[in-house]
């Protein structure tokens, strides 16, 4: 029993970690619009850096890459407004800086060309584009979202492991000796024989910060040895497409929306999947506007090209407010995600 | 940062803004929310120092307001200022001929926010407004400004004021094509709809009955002067930009035309206001209604000694001078058993850049033994050595 509790806490603090780390920079997405925006693709590499932005307010480099592609679209204002977020989250970044020195100069430029009547045809503004997201300072370590659901996906194995090991312990009567904390902690971390976890890695840098459970808790399970930045995109994407469906519906781009169901979507009440969509396409486009809001996602790995999304739904039109619990699984069809399972959640 | 602001205080102190370091106890009180008022609360930020501020209050200036040629150009010196790369006003732009009237609206726009109109006083010049009239408009030129008075139980007060721009050279029309605006009292003859109008006048246009009768007198030519709006791309033109015309912001003139009714409201252009006590006009305009009474009674009694004792020596009628006149008018009266003569609907303005000239107008009741007629008439009078006297007379509205 207190190994279940105990092991039930610590999934807790896992889990409360890996959901408030959501907001870190999402990195495959920026690395996603900093490629759109180098090959030109200034629209969609602006769509991508207003998601980076929205999903991390502190991401300076998000920020900056915004205003860039802002002022490269002509939405000076919005521009500004976008430096001036990247000089909130830190003031001492010379290339944001010049940035917004260079913006301000254009802008006065075309004050004065409005000012004197003397419009002039000028090239799109160039600001500097951040390549890389630079590395969270000592100071502030951010948690790493990913590590952390891998290891949550590798305590749940070892809950697994505990149990087995419980359910023998019970078997051979030796239950009495389990209640005695040390005792128990000493032989459970033994059970399961977990790599050892590397010195630094992010993981156990975000454990290290959690409160300590009353019971001793097991050594923290270590990643499994696989490539992270592979892991962190598939795990990132799959709430990046939570998200884009929703914006998609939000905008009333049916085609769109549609786009972002899996060939194995099942469609609800045994609709055949033609008369589904006919369905979906009346209800999207019938309201004047739609707002669609994912609020408070959790993403679950469900293995490598399976992942849940737990999240709030607020659905709002000109005439309804719906609030609900969703549930949506998605799976891998080729490099993208798709879904696969959409239901009201428990 | 603190090198940025010393320049902007330094483009301040060209001139545009001095009265930014000069007026700290003449809290800037704005009360609408227009966008001279949101252009001066910027400009409030910058002598607060706060560029972050003035930028914020200039940039939703700009974006309700694009077409407002100043606020682009403070807008344009603020974020160079920023930079810290502003030297004077208009910065890289000073040069061009366009800076200096930018300038000079700044000036005008912001005086009147330091130098409120006086409170319950009125403009000298508005002795007996017509009766029918609702309205009375006094331009100051030298203000940039057009004061908009209403009655109100009885009593002239003022009720709002607009930014205007008058002719290239200033006031005082004399000559065609002087581009000048005129100085005097006048009044609106008619109105020309967007429909029929050239866009470079806005949206609404009213033509002005100059020359009048006074400034033929004096010799003055040119006609062609209105009051209209802006073009579609102009908020507002500089303080002096017009061929001669009055010129507002086209949601002003919308606002006001309400106000505008043809051949009655008055439409005062001064080259500046001599604001009084409305005390201090009402005893102008007691002493000067006698003396148009005293003209009445004795033009009635038939004696032409008493009548022409009110004209001056200045006195023209027409192509007449006082000496012939008086000869038809002894000549005249002579036939004549009796006179009886009586005037109402007596309005009585001064006129702008005239010094101690009113403008008098009245429905003439003339009756005789051999003659009557009912006509409008229109006098100018003038303060000589301390007594009104007639120095112009004439049948009212064929100015035009």
């Amino acid at each position: 029993m207190i190994v279940r509790q105990s092991m039930g806490f610590w999934l807790g603090c896992l889990l409360a970690s890996a959901v408030s780390s959501m907001a870190d920079c999402p990195v495959a997405l920026f690395k996603k619009g900093v490629e759109l925006a180098e090959r030109g693709r200034t629209t969609e590499a602006l769509q991508v850096f207003r998601e980076v932005t929205a999903k991390d307010s502190t991401c300076l480099e998000g920020w900056n890459n915004r205003a860039a592609l802002e002022a490269a679209t002509g939405d000076m204002f919005g521009s500004q407004r976008s430096l001036s977020k990247a000089l909130n989250v830190r003031r001492d970044v010379q290339s944001v800086a010049s940035n917004l020195e260079k913006l301000r100069s254009r802008m006065a430029r075309l004050a004065y060309d409005s000012a004197f009547g003397t419009p002039s045809k000028l090239p799109p503004l160039q600001l500097a584009l951040h390549k890389e997201i630079a590395k969270p300072s000592k100071s502030n370590p951010s948690v790493d979202a990913d590590s952390l659901v891998r290891a949550l996906s590798n305590a749940r194995q070892e809950i697994a492991e505990l149990t087995k090991v419980r359910d023998s312990l019970l078997s051979s009567g030796r239950l009495a000796q389990l209640e005695t904390g040390a005792e128990s902690a000493r032989s459970l971390s033994t059970a399961p024989p977990p790599p050892p976890p590397p010195a630094k890695s992010p993981a156990s840098q975000a454990t290290q910060t959690l409160p300590p459970p009353a019971p001793p808790p097991p050594t923290p399970p270590p990643p499994p040895p696989r490539e992270p930045v592979k892991e962190r995109s598939q795990e990132m994407s799959a709430l990046e497409t939570v998200r884009a469906w929703a914006n998609a519906w939000s905008s009333q781009n049916v085609d769109a929306y549609l786009g972002f169901y899996g060939s194995t979507f099942e469609a609800p009440d045994r609709m055949s999947r033609q008369s589904w969509e006919a369905r979906r396409r009346e209800r999207i486009l019938a309201p004047k506007a739609i707002h669609v809001e994912v609020v408070s996602p959790q993403v679950r790995s469900l293995g490598p090209d399976r992942a849940e999304v737990v999240y709030k739904q607020v659905y709002q039109t000109e005439d309804a407010r719906l609030v609900l619990r969703k549930r949506i699984v998605l799976t891998k069809e080729g490099k993208e995600w798709k879904i696969v399972s959409e239901r009201e959640a428990r | 940062m603190r090198r940025s602001f010393r320049r902007t205080l330094f483009f301040a102190g060209l001139g545009c803004v001095s009265w930014v370091l000069a007026s700290d106890q003449n809290r800037v009180a704005v009360a609408s929310d227009t966008p001279e008022s949101l252009l001066v609360r910027t400009l409030d930020a910058i002598r607060a120092e706060r560029l972050d501020l003035a930028l914020e209050r200039s940039d939703s200036l700009v974006t309700r307001q694009p077409n407002f040629r100043l606020a682009q150009l403070v807008r344009g010196d603020i974020l160079l200022a920023q930079n810290g790369r502003l030297d004077k006003f208009a910065g890289p732009r000073s040069k061009d001929p366009k800076a200096q009237a930018l300038q000079d609206e700044a000036r005008v726009r912001l005086g009147r926010y330091v130098q409120t109109p006086p409170k319950n006083k009125i403009p000298r010049f508005l002795l007996q407004p017509p009766q029918d009239a609702s309205t009375v408009l006094v331009v100051d030129s030298r203000a940039s400004r057009m004061f908009v008075f209403r009655k109100k139980d009885g009593q002239w007060s003022l009720d709002g004021d607009h930014y205007v721009s008058i002719g290239l050279n200033g006031p005082l029309k004399s000559s065609e094509g002087d581009q000048r605006t005129p100085l005097g009292v006048y009044t609106m003859v008619s109105r020309i709809d967007k429909a029929q109008l050239d866009p470079y006048y806005g949206n609404v246009a009213y033509p002005l009955d100059y020359p009048n009768d006074w400034d033929r007198r004096l010799g003055r030519k040119g006609h062609g002067i209105w009051v209209h709006g802006t073009p579609r791309d102009t908020y507002s033109r500089p303080p002096r930009a017009s061929n001669g015309c009055v010129v507002l912001p086209n949601q002003d003139i919308d606002t006001l035309q309400k106000l505008f009714e043809l051949g009655r409201t008055p439409v005062l252009l001064a080259d500046s206001i001599e604001w009084v006590d409305p005390a201090q006009a009402d005893s102008t305009r007691q002493v000067l209604l006698r003396a148009v009474r005293k003209w009445t009674e004795d033009w009635s009694s038939n004696d032409m000694d008493r009548y022409l004792s009110h004209y001056s020596d200045d006195f023209r009628m027409g192509d007449q001078d006082l000496e012939g006149w008086e000869k038809d008018k002894r000549r005249v009266a002579a036939g004549k058993s009796w006179v009886k003569v009586a005037v109402s609907g007596v309005t009585m303005l001064m006129v702008p850049g005239e010094k101690d000239l009113a403008v008098v107008e009245f429905d003439q009741d003339y009756q005789s033994s051999n003659l009557s007629n009912q006509m409008r008439k229109r006098q100018y009078w003038r303060l000589e050595d301390g007594s009104w006297k007639i120095v112009h007379e004439g049948p009212a509205g064929k100015s035009g």
